[in-house]
């Protein structure tokens, strides 16, 4: 198959499924294995973390000598790796957040607890944001 | 020789000394008065004493200056000094000559860590992360409050589970690998977890089941006298019938008129009901006055189910559940607009307005097909395009087969018959597992029930009420200093903190050995189980494979930082104290710096 044939870069590889059978790939990367056209949505996500951790952490530098460490300089920087979600209710890992609370839940029994108790309590639905806000 | 006041000021307990004495003594920092701490301290000294005192890592030059004007101009102090008490257990902790190593401090109010290179603290590399044992008491209220909401878990309990004077409390540990933990623990809570069981008043649960004895005795004395009025009653009538019966004999003329006033057609009658009325009479007299000699009716038989049967009925039990489960889910999603039940049934709907007997092809699916056909028709006659829905009585009579469908009658059914099969299965069943509802509405099945209540939670004893598990928290709440996106600080923990400071540290590779090798950790936040090898694998792990790490604890985190004041506060070249007049010269907020105090800044 050319490769302009096909409206793609000439770089790009192409591969058929027949010749696979008889030659397999080893150590297939991603590029071997996806569609030129493919374009992944969470590259964005991970880049707009990045970038915004990259500005906080301008602030945080290293103090040099001539500066001074006071109260309002001897704080922590803030973190670099990306924070890990627990569950509100039981503590577990939360991969998943109920829309209408905003609660992070780990599966779906605690799904049905909120959905059915929590969110008819708005009081104490803000007692356990209130547990995740930074107080200072 | 001038008697010394050595405070070690600390924001739960301080540490103080009496005149001529070198014991410390321990004081509730409880009042937020400086004056009437001050007062207590100041009362056994005949002249104002020389203090040495502890301030935090950093403190703002403001507050200071207020402390030096309140201690130089209302207790007329002579002499004054400051220092961090991080750095002075470090040194009380160096027997033999180290000079240098990582200070990491967690107290009360906040954790900070402090390198020390050849005695000289580098404070321009330490860092301080806000949250210590106060916060984490807090943390702990609130969370079991949330999930107890009917148990009263007061503050003063949750310090006294986290407190740690000695490190055998088991209570709360760090997990060296929190995810695998966290998985371990919701598999098999009971191995991981600690009752606090709160105290119940037993004189309750016996007041109660006697109030109840007393009425169901009352009762029954009032049905007893009933029955016996009853039975005089009944006595009553018989002689009367009986005297009836008797004038047959006398007189049957007045015999048969007597009889047909009181309502009787036949003499046979009469003597049936005197049958009746007999046979009851026996028998009352029986039940009240000789209970035991009443004829037993026939014995019911007692099944006995075999194992198939139980099989048998377990499974239609889980059959009736499931249903229920599923007419309350469709309940729920047919209030909800677009969920796909309720779209169903907008369709099923709409296939009604069409005709049945109509050419229409199926695969148009235009319900409103026979509307416009009507409309069509009716413009070319010269109508107005309407179609003649409501003009008789019967076409409204659709809405009741549209109508929502009545779950409740069936939801009734199954649970009548859920119900039996339960009854049966309790008395035979010996694995039988009823479902418990707890205080929040969450059935024995769910994750939360498991985590917060023990297997033997029954919801009518009033011990299993009052109990609270602790099974998450244990790892949960030592493990904030490492993760304090738990609580939402955005912050680094304690290992991020660590390598941030030891990068930025700028000097040779046997510098930062001599850093690393001596790691020394205080204060009251730290004594828990497993922190030193918490620390050594998450530094190990992301430091150089060459360094040597090391970590060791303070041997008495109370009293340590005190001792080391006493020794310093002897030796007046390295006692860094200033006067009055320094502090009138210099400003308010002057302080004289030395190897254990912070900088100073104007």
């Amino acid at each position: 198959m050319n490769a302009e044939e096909n409206g793609c870069f000439n770089d790009v590889k192409i591969i058929n499924s027949a010749d696979l059978l008889k030659n397999p790939l080893i150590n297939p990367s991603p590029s071997d294995i996806r569609s030129p056209k493919f374009k992944n949505s969470k590259t964005k996500k991970v880049i707009k973390s990045f970038k915004a951790s990259a500005l906080k952490q301008e602030k945080f530098k290293a103090l040099k000598l001539n500066e001074k460490i006071t109260n309002w300089n001897c704080d922590a920087p803030p973190q670099l790796l990306p924070p890990r979600k627990f569950c509100d209710v039981t503590g577990l890992e939360a991969h998943y957040t109920h829309p209408a609370t905003s609660l992070r839940y780990h599966n779906k029994d605690v799904y049905y607890f909120i959905q059915n108790y929590l969110s008819k309590n708005e009081v104490i639905v803000n007692e356990y944001l209130n547990l995740r806000k930074n107080k200072n | 020789m001038t008697n010394k006041l050595i405070v070690d000021y600390g924001s739960r307990y301080i540490r103080y000394n009496l005149p001529n004495s070198k014991e410390p003594l321990l004081l509730d920092n409880h009042s937020h008065q400086f004056e009437e701490t001050m007062d207590l301290l100041l009362h056994p000294f005949t002249e104002a004493p020389s203090i040495m005192m502890t301030e935090p890592f950093c403190t703002p030059n403001h507050n200071r200056s207020v402390l030096n004007e309140m201690l130089f101009e209302l207790y007329n102090i002579p002499r004054l000094s400051f220092g961090i008490d991080s750095l002075f257990s470090f040194d009380f902790n160096n027997n033999s000559k180290i000079d240098s190593g990582l200070v990491i401090s967690s107290s009360f109010s906040s954790t900070h860590i402090i390198p020390v290179l050849n005695g000289t603290p580098m404070l321009l590399n330490a860092r301080r992360l806000n949250w210590g044992l106060q916060d984490s008491i807090d943390y702990l209220t609130t969370q079991t409050r949330l999930k107890y909401p009917k148990i009263n878990f007061s503050h003063h309990q949750a310090e006294k589970i986290m407190e740690n004077f000695n490190k055998k409390n088991d209570n709360f540990y760090y997990s060296l690998d929190y995810f695998n933990d966290l998985k371990l623990i919701k598999e098999n809570p009971m191995k991981y977890t600690f009752i606090l069981q709160n105290p119940v008043k037993n004189t309750s649960i016996n007041e109660i089941s006697e109030k109840k004895r007393e009425t169901g005795k009352l009762l029954q004395e009032m049905a007893r006298e009933r029955r016996i009025k009853k039975l005089e009653e009944n006595k009553k009538e018989l002689a009367a019938l009986n005297k009836l019966l008797n004038l047959k004999l006398i007189d049957e003329y007045r015999f048969q008129n007597d009889l047909s006033k009181s309502g009787f057609k036949n003499e046979n009658e009469l003597l049936k009901i005197i049958k009746n009325m007999t046979e009851k009479i026996d028998l009352s007299t029986q039940k009240l006055f000789n209970p035991q000699a009443v004829e037993k009716k026939e014995e019911v038989v007692t099944k006995k189910y075999s194992a198939l049967e139980i099989k048998e009925l377990n499974e239609k039990r889980e059959v009736l559940l499931e249903k229920i489960r599923v007419t309350k889910r469709l309940q729920l999603e047919l209030k909800d607009k677009r969920s796909s039940a309720s779209v169903k049934r907008m369709k099923s709907i709409a296939l009604l307005s069409k005709d049945p007997n109509s050419n229409i092809n199926e695969n148009n699916s235009n319900a409103g097909m026979k509307r416009r056909r009507v409309t069509e028709k009716k413009k070319s006659k010269g109508e107005g395009g309407d179609d003649d829905f409501g003009l008789h009585d019967e076409d409204w009579a659709i809405y009741r087969e549209i109508g929502n469908p009545d779950f409740e009658e069936e939801e009734e059914d199954y649970t009548l018959e859920l119900e039996k099969i339960e009854a049966i299965l309790k008395m035979e069943d010996v694995n039988f597992k009823p479902i418990i509802v707890d205080d929040r509405m969450v059935d024995s099945s769910n994750v939360v029930f498991k985590l917060a209540h023990s297997p033997n939670y029954d919801p009518e004893s009033e011990l299993t009420l009052n109990q609270m598990l602790f099974n998450i928290d244990r790892i949960r709440i030592p493990e904030i200093i490492f993760r304090p996106e738990i609580v939402g600080l955005d912050q680094m923990g304690l290992s991020e903190l660590c390598q941030f400071i030891l990068k930025n540290f700028e000097g040779d590779k046997k510098d930062l050995e001599k850093l690393t090798s001596n790691i020394f950790l205080t204060g009251s936040n730290f004594n828990y189980k497993y922190i030193e090898e918490k620390l050594i694998d998450s530094l190990k792990k992301n430091l150089h494979t060459d360094l040597n790490i090391s970590v060791k604890t303070d041997m008495d985190f109370l009293n340590s930082g005190f001792r080391s004041m006493l020794n310093l506060s002897e030796n007046e070249n390295d006692a860094a104290f200033f006067t009055k007049e320094d502090y009138e010269e210099f400003g308010s907020s002057y302080f004289k710096e030395s190897r254990f105090s912070n900088n100073y800044y104007q």
